[in-house]
């Protein structure tokens, strides 16, 4: 199975969190739209683990489904298991869920404001939590709170305590959103695209932040973004997600390195980065599909420059062509 | 020297009204006595943080915001100074092309309509059949199937309908655009497509750009000449090497060193100044250099003493008390 | 590989019959708003040929012998006080209450769409003296304002309009001048200024056909608060005059018989809720028939 070649070099003890053969789909009144088709990977005790693609590749929806978070009629949970600490968190009732979220697993979003209530002090809403999953008293609440403020370095915790979230700055409001996510001293935290909406001086700070603090609590961070310095910067690891299946997944130097994958090839090769001496961009052709007309096969076919008639029919199956480094091509697939 | 466009000490304020009958009791300084100029066909990147008032500079030259003060020559001409039959005409050089492909298309036209719409009111067509063609001639350039010509916007891609507006942008034969956040929107591979649309554009028609964007891995691949703003001011300005290679301003210093890279040569050259605290609002800006509150390096003469905007050698411009 | 002219004027008419067809698809699958298509088909069959299924004497005349007598075979929705065909009257009444529903929201949509947009475009000073003078008009109870109107021009039917819409306007131009200040604040308004485009070009071509979906759900659910205020000046002689059979007068007659012959109150009130259930319909089936966002 997938799931061995991923895990032959880690110790069982290591993994924190294992997602296999995951799929998730949307039902719309005219089609079933399948975002995620069967994603494997694994999260170690106090790595980060970098998700990196582009819109629509299930990037986001692969990681909120660990603690189920997108739930509704239209969405199918169609197979797989996510085992955090062994227990697989897909059958878990919505109970036994809440326990789990916020708790030992907590997400950071993309846009702060919107994920901090209008109406609530910080203070306020940084306490909940701690109301919801410890037993602590109102003073070692507060104590707790502020503490974690300093961490995060926002100056005068105590007078941002009673602020609300309209008299703070973006930068300010997703270090505040990192402090509640550390708060009750999780073990995995999910940080979907932290900084996109950040300016790069702003982003320094925050991505900064959260190394410090990973560095102090031993966390795992499961960090999704589009923007390959970031993830290169932060991951320890990198999977490369496209269509809906993770195409590579290897650490961080040999991905940026050594890519295989002709998408994380493209990838790299289309960003402009430094002095540069040509003149165009090398780029990958076409646009990225979108879930309504996903091709089929390996979802990369229609923009592949050694695309070939197995491509089109088949996705391939992830092979391991080094220790830790795993591909889903048909260039490597075995015959 | 053979400028396109010059701005000099372009200043736009905001005002904020309040108050029973509408008193204007405070003025944002989104741009704050900005100079620069563009020579034909070259290409000026405005980089900056958000809030440091590039967009304003962008559209300010544009029209679509009215200056408070300074002036803007196009081509020799001053825009604010001409008549209005001879400022449409220059209006009709200069285009933009907006960062959110989603909202700078009329979700209720089809792309035919979108495109012939500047070739209709400026009447740069006579016929239909001549406006047919050119809009044809148009989708294709920008890398567009044109038996697309009659769909709505929204059955495109966001890359497809970021071509659909540069289409629109080249449909009155510009010689100057302004690229606000263009390919920011975009997904990291059709940014590349679209950039090299756009050198190619430029290559083939000679277009002259104005380069607004923070990502400044992108400005620095397009752009022939760099600005960096902060808090509406130009704190640095010259060619593009003058600025990557030796950035003189704390400020671009520690801009480009919060830029994260993945090449492990890159990585290994960088040396990251994380800066404290955030950009101060812009209702109340420090008397002496706006930057100060952030520098490493801010003593009393930077927080009470305004920096002279002064030439470092060959052009390349700093607005800092001290000299690195 | 260009086309010549013959087939691309071809494909062009091709894509236009689509849109246009595909237009028409979405509107006939949406089932509430072909029933509602249908029942108001009915109404209005019934406003034009009234004459043929009832004469107009039936419903005038007054037969004392049969005052208030329930449904029967005779009488199929029964008679009133004045022993006049409840049926007939309803028949003949469709013609008044439509054409006052109908055309004074029409009226109305007109006007505040046109001052509206210019407010929400032009903002400055005309917005600010418009918006007072919409506050000014809408302090005043609406019903009393109409009865100055009409006491000032006289009653009749045209005035009674012209009185309902003047009631109306200032509600309009405000829901349109909000929906006009954010679509002008969309970047494809700059880019048709930068395009060279008039400012009545970019109101016509880009800001109204943007606006229409709300203004359509606006209107269509004003109708029937339109049929209902011209009930009410109906009802104290300010608009439709007696013996004209209208459905908002029937109903203000029915209330006194309100305990005793409910069929009274039933029927021109089901007429009136009926239509302007019907006219609901139609108008969300229309707004999202006519949004091309919603077509594949």
């Amino acid at each position: 199975m997938k799931n061995d070649i991923i895990s032959t070099a880690e110790n069982d003890n290591d993994v924190l969190l294992r997602v296999s053969d995951l799929r998730v789909s949307f039902k719309t009144d005219r089609a079933v739209l399948h975002a995620v088709e069967g994603v494997s990977f694994n999260v170690l005790h106090g790595e980060t683990l970098g998700i990196v693609g582009e819109s629509g590749c299930g990037k986001s929806i692969s990681c909120m489904s660990i603690l189920k978070l997108i739930q509704g009629e239209n969405v199918l949970y169609e197979g797989g298991t996510i085992e955090f600490e062994g227990v697989n968190t897909l059958t878990m009732s919505d109970k036994q869920l809440q326990k789990i979220r916020g708790k030992d697993i907590s997400v950071i979003f993309q846009e702060p404001m919107t994920a901090l209530n209008p109406l609530y002090t910080i203070g306020d809403q940084m306490s909940e939590a701690l109301k919801l999953h410890s037993k602590l008293g109102k003073k070692e609440i507060r104590d707790r709170c502020i503490e974690m403020l300093e961490k995060v370095r926002i100056p005068n915790p105590r007078e941002i305590m009673l602020r609300y979230p309209f008299n703070l700055s973006g930068g300010m409001r997703q270090r505040v959103m990192i402090a509640m996510a550390l708060l009750t001293n999780p073990k995995l935290v999910i940080a979907d695209e932290p900084t996109t909406a950040l300016d790069v001086t702003i982003q320094a700070q925050v991505l900064d932040v959260m190394q410090s603090l990973q560095r102090e609590y031993g966390c795992s961070y499961i960090f999704i973004t589009h923007d390959l310095g970031v993830i290169s910067e932060m991951a320890d690891r990198v999977a490369v997600m496209y269509g809906g299946h993770i195409c590579e997944c290897a650490d961080t130097d040999t991905l940026f390195e050594n890519p295989l994958h002709p998408y994380t090839r493209g990838l790299i090769a289309s960003r402009p980065q430094g002095r540069m001496t040509q003149s165009r961009l090398a780029v990958i052709p076409g646009n990225v599909p979108s879930l309504a007309n996903k091709p089929s096969g390996c979802p990369f076919h229609t923009r592949c420059p050694d695309a070939r008639d197995c491509c089109r029919e088949r996705f391939p199956e992830t092979v391991a062509v080094d220790e830790g480094h795993t591909v889903a091509c048909w260039n490597y697939a075995k015959k | 020297m053979n400028k396109l466009l010059e701005v000099k000490n372009l200043k736009k304020y905001f005002p904020i009204k309040g108050g029973f009958a509408g008193k204007t009791i405070a003025e944002v300084k989104a741009v704050d006595g900005v100079s620069f100029s563009i020579e034909h066909g070259k290409v000026l990147g405005l980089v900056g943080e958000s809030g440091c008032g590039k967009s304003t500079v962008g559209r300010v030259i544009l029209g679509l915001n009215p200056k408070t003060d300074g002036t803007v020559l196009f081509d020799g001409e001053d825009l604010y100074a001409v008549s209005k039959e001879r400022l449409r005409e220059l209006r009709r050089r200069m285009q933009m092309v907006f960062q959110d492909p989603f909202s700078s298309l009329d979700p209720r036209m089809t792309v035919f309509d979108i495109i012939s719409e500047g070739i209709k009111a400026y009447g740069l067509c006579g016929s239909q059949d001549e406006l047919e063609n050119r809009v044809e001639d148009l989708m294709t350039r920008c890398g567009l199937f044109p038996d697309q010509a009659y769909r709505y916007a929204h059955q495109f891609s966001g890359g497809q309908r970021q071509r659909i507006c540069i289409a629109r942008a080249l449909a009155t034969n510009p010689d100057f655009i302004v690229l606000d956040e263009a390919v920011s929107a975009l997904d990291v591979s059709i940014q590349a497509q679209i950039i090299n649309l756009l050198k190619d554009l430029q290559d083939s028609i000679g277009l002259t750009y104005l380069f607004i964007s923070h990502d400044l891995n992108i400005v620095q691949f397009i752009s022939d000449e760099v600005a960096v703003m902060y808090l509406g001011e130009i704190v640095e300005y010259g060619t593009k090497q003058q600025i990557f290679d030796h950035p003189m301003h704390p400020y671009s210093v520690a801009l480009l060193s919060a830029v994260p890279a993945f090449t492990k040569e890159e990585k290994a050259k960088k040396q990251r100044i994380i800066l404290e605290g955030d950009l101060p609002s812009p209702y109340d800006l420090p008397e002496g250099c706006r930057f100060a509150g952030r520098c490493p390096y801010s003593d009393e003469t930077c927080s009470a003493v305004k920096p002279e905007w002064t030439d470092r050698g060959d052009g390349h411009f700093c607005r800092c008390h001290k000299k690195f | 590989m260009k086309d010549t002219n013959k087939e691309r004027l071809a494909r062009k008419r091709r894509r236009r019959r689509e849109h246009a067809r595909e237009t028409f698809r979405l509107f006939r699958k949406n089932k509430a708003a072909m029933f509602g298509c249908a029942v108001l088909l009915i109404f209005i069959l019934a406003a034009i040929f009234a004459d043929v299924i009832v004469p107009y004497e039936e419903a005038i005349s007054q037969n004392s012998s049969v005052r208030l007598s329930g449904p029967s075979a005779e009488h199929i929705f029964g008679t009133d006080k004045y022993g006049r065909d409840v049926f007939a009257r309803i028949i003949h009444g469709s013609r008044r209450s439509l054409s006052l529903g109908v055309g004074t929201t029409l009226l109305s949509v007109c006007i505040g769409g046109l001052i509206g947009a210019c407010c929400g475009f032009y903002g400055g000073k005309f917005d600010t003296v418009v918006m007072r003078i919409c506050d000014i008009i809408m302090c005043i109870p609406a019903l009393l304002f109409a009865l100055a109107v009409v006491a000032a021009l006289g009653a009749s039917m045209l005035n009674l309009i012209l009185a309902i819409t003047i009631i109306s306007v200032p509600s309009y131009i405000r829901i349109i001048r909000s929906v006009i200040i954010s679509i002008v604040e969309q970047d494809y308004i700059y880019a048709a200024r930068l395009c060279g485009s008039s400012n009545r070009s970019i109101i016509f071509h880009h800001v109204l056909p943007n606006a229409m979906g709300p203004i359509i759900v606006q209107a269509s659910m004003n109708v029937a608060s339109m049929m209902l205020t011209a009930a009410g000046l109906s009802f104290i002689g300010m608009g439709v005059q007696q013996p004209a059979p209208e459905w908002g007068a029937m109903l203000n007659e029915a209330r006194d018989f309100m305990t005793n012959q409910p069929y009274l109150l039933l029927f021109p009130g089901a007429a009136i809720s009926l239509s302007a259930l019907c006219l609901n319909l139609v108008g969300d089936g229309l707004r999202d028939a006519l949004d091309p966002r919603l077509k594949a």
